[in-house]
């Protein structure tokens, strides 16, 4: 089936930016969720012996490559309307929308190839990630 | 010695690091954007050289920085200024609003502590980890990265087309002068003239390059001198990206563009510049416009230090992007075998990260562990037509791999909202591997 893509890109740039948080930290009307609420994978660092917080380490460089991958277009060093900056995006916000171009729930042009390509903890752990960066 | 951080850049990095927790594991990782990667690296620190200043060099540059702070990085660019190749066929086809602005090094320098020098390479030392400059500098280095670009392999195939025949028929498979040699062209061509594309066999730079710059040259013919053609001689049979730029030809340009496949004769074999003259399987063809671009392989330091096999490319390991010819010595970009990743803009930058956090774990004395590739590569069929192909890549079986179920090219008969929606991030896409690489 042919299905009208009308404006469907420009309206996921629409939803990315309703998530972003505010000023007063809230992401239309929903808390945005707290820097400290961060997944297992980078809790479990604290913890941990030499060889576990060695591959926490490989991880988090992992992770650090993915987020550096987006900014190859999410530039960290420009904001422009078509393909706005994720630092600073709530976490959960981030992970619920890459989640959904993951699954073809939210529509998108390119981002649900890309989505398609990382795992639940890779998406959760640079959601976590983005959400610490700056605004 | 190093300028001051800027006010914003130290916020930046410190408020990157502000859970505690997170800082503990960036730091074990390779270091977070800490404060102070602006300052210079301390004395003792290892050292990376880093030559050429596209894509795939500037990105690497930045995030050895960024990964890792305590990494002094030169980067060596003859050019105080980069013209990028990416929206060059705007140029080409008018759209003023889109013309690429050069890029400079200044950000490198401030924000990352970047040593820029502005010559060029001249020998390469590998035993000793030596660089000599052609102004006469020595550079000593612990990791030596090499992004070279392509370089044009002369009268390959296409006899008769040389370095000087490049003033009357433009290869403009560069950014910048050559470029505006054949946009110059172009404008003073006659209505009713035949402009052709001649496209060389693959591997080369920008697979989709020539097939849009045949679709922006017939959007500006059809407006400006709508008698005219655009010819595609081609040494290939099929290309990238081809079923969604053929729907858009036959929506935008009816039959203004004509294509010729190898199997149809497309083979050009003889050229004559200053005639203007085409000799191929499929017959003799004088154009009034002619671009031909040249069978491409490594660039000329990567073929001149024994970095290159038989195919005229550089073999690396997947892992880290060191040559498998020359320890310690990396190859990025165009110039380097990367699996089924493209020669563009996007795979360089790509590679780039995933080699600086290589480089780093290599100096720090760990083993090279964070692999994700990614390629994203728009094409414009009009201005506000625009479709785009991306994969995402991980390493396995001891190289690149594509996933399966990731990526891929834009849907066809996807209508004109997707299309313009495609043409608008396409624009994105280029300002922000821009600030990417260079800021």
């Amino acid at each position: 089936m042919i299905v009208s893509h009308s404006g469907q890109g420009q309206g996921a740039v629409l939803a990315q930016r309703a998530m972003r948080p505010n000023k007063t930290g809230k992401t239309g009307g929903r808390p945005a969720v707290k820097p400290g609420l961060a997944p297992a994978l980078l809790l479990c660092a604290l913890a941990a012996g030499p060889a576990v917080l060695a591959a926490e380490a490989a991880d988090a460089a992992h992770l650090r490559l993915i987020v550096a991958t987006c900014q190859t277009c999410h530039s960290e060093a420009q904001d422009a309307a078509a393909l706005p900056k994720l630092e600073g995006m709530a976490p959960e916000a981030l992970r619920a929308l890459l989640e959904a171009y993951k699954t073809g729930k939210a529509p998108a042009t390119i981002m649900g190839r890309i989505a398609k390509g990382l795992t639940a903890e890779e998406i959760a752990g640079i959601s976590v990630l983005f959400g610490a960066g700056e605004e | 010695m190093g300028p001051s951080p800027s006010p914003s850049a130290g916020l930046t990095r410190r408020r990157f690091l502000t859970g505690a927790l997170r800082a503990g594991a960036l730091a074990a990782a390779g270091g977070g954007l800490a404060s102070g990667c602006s300052a210079p690296a301390g004395r003792g620190a290892p050292r990376v050289v880093i030559i050429g200043g596209g894509y795939g060099g500037a990105t690497c540059a930045k995030y050895l920085r960024r990964f890792d702070p305590g990494v002094a990085v030169t980067l060596v660019e003859p050019n105080s200024h980069y013209a990028p190749c990416p929206f060059s066929n705007a140029v080409l086809g008018g759209m003023t609003d889109a013309t690429p602005a050069p890029q400079n090094y200044e950000s490198l320098r401030r924000r990352f502590g970047i040593d820029v020098v502005h010559d060029a390479a001249a020998k390469l030392n590998p035993d000793k980890r030596r660089v000599t400059l052609a102004g006469g500098g020595v550079l000593r280095y612990d990791r030596l990265v090499l992004s070279p670009g392509i370089s044009f392999r002369w009268g390959h195939i296409f006899a008769g087309y040389d370095e000087t025949a490049a003033v009357y028929m433009p290869h403009a498979w560069r950014g910048g002068e050559q470029v505006a040699l054949l946009e110059s062209q172009l404008a003073a061509m006659r209505d009713g003239g035949v402009f052709a594309i001649v496209v060389p066999g693959l591997p080369f730079r920008c697979p989709p390059g020539p097939y849009e710059r045949a679709s922006l040259a017939a959007h500006r013919l059809k407006r400006e001198k709508p008698r005219s053609k655009v010819l595609i001689l081609d040494a290939n049979e099929h290309f990238s990206k081809q079923d969604l730029f053929e729907e858009a030809w036959a929506a935008l340009y009816g039959d203004l563009i004509e294509r010729v496949p190898i199997s149809g004769g497309g083979l050009v074999s003889d050229i004559a510049p200053k005639q203007r003259l085409l000799r191929a399987e499929a017959g003799e063809f004088k154009a009034d416009v002619v671009n031909v671009i040249p069978f491409q392989q490594a660039g000329r330091l990567a073929l001149a230090h024994g970095l290159t096999d038989e195919t005229g490319w550089c073999p690396v390991d997947h892992k880290t992007f060191e040559s498998k010819l020359v320890p310690g010595v990396h190859v990025l970009g165009d110039s380097c075998l990367a699996g089924t990743m493209p020669k563009s803009a996007t795979s360089a930058n790509s590679q780039a990260k995933v080699c600086s956090l290589a480089i780093i774990d290599l100096l720090r004395g760990r083993e090279p562990g964070a692999m994700l590739y990614h390629n994203t590569c728009y094409s414009l069929a009009a201005p506000d037509y625009g479709f785009s192909i991306s994969a995402m890549y991980r390493y396995a079986d001891g190289g690149i791999k594509q996933i399966d179920k990731a990526g891929g090219p834009s849907p066809l008969r996807a209508g004109p909202a997707y299309r313009a929606d495609e043409a608008a991030y396409a624009r994105g896409w280029f300002a922000g591997i821009n600030a990417d690489a260079f800021s």
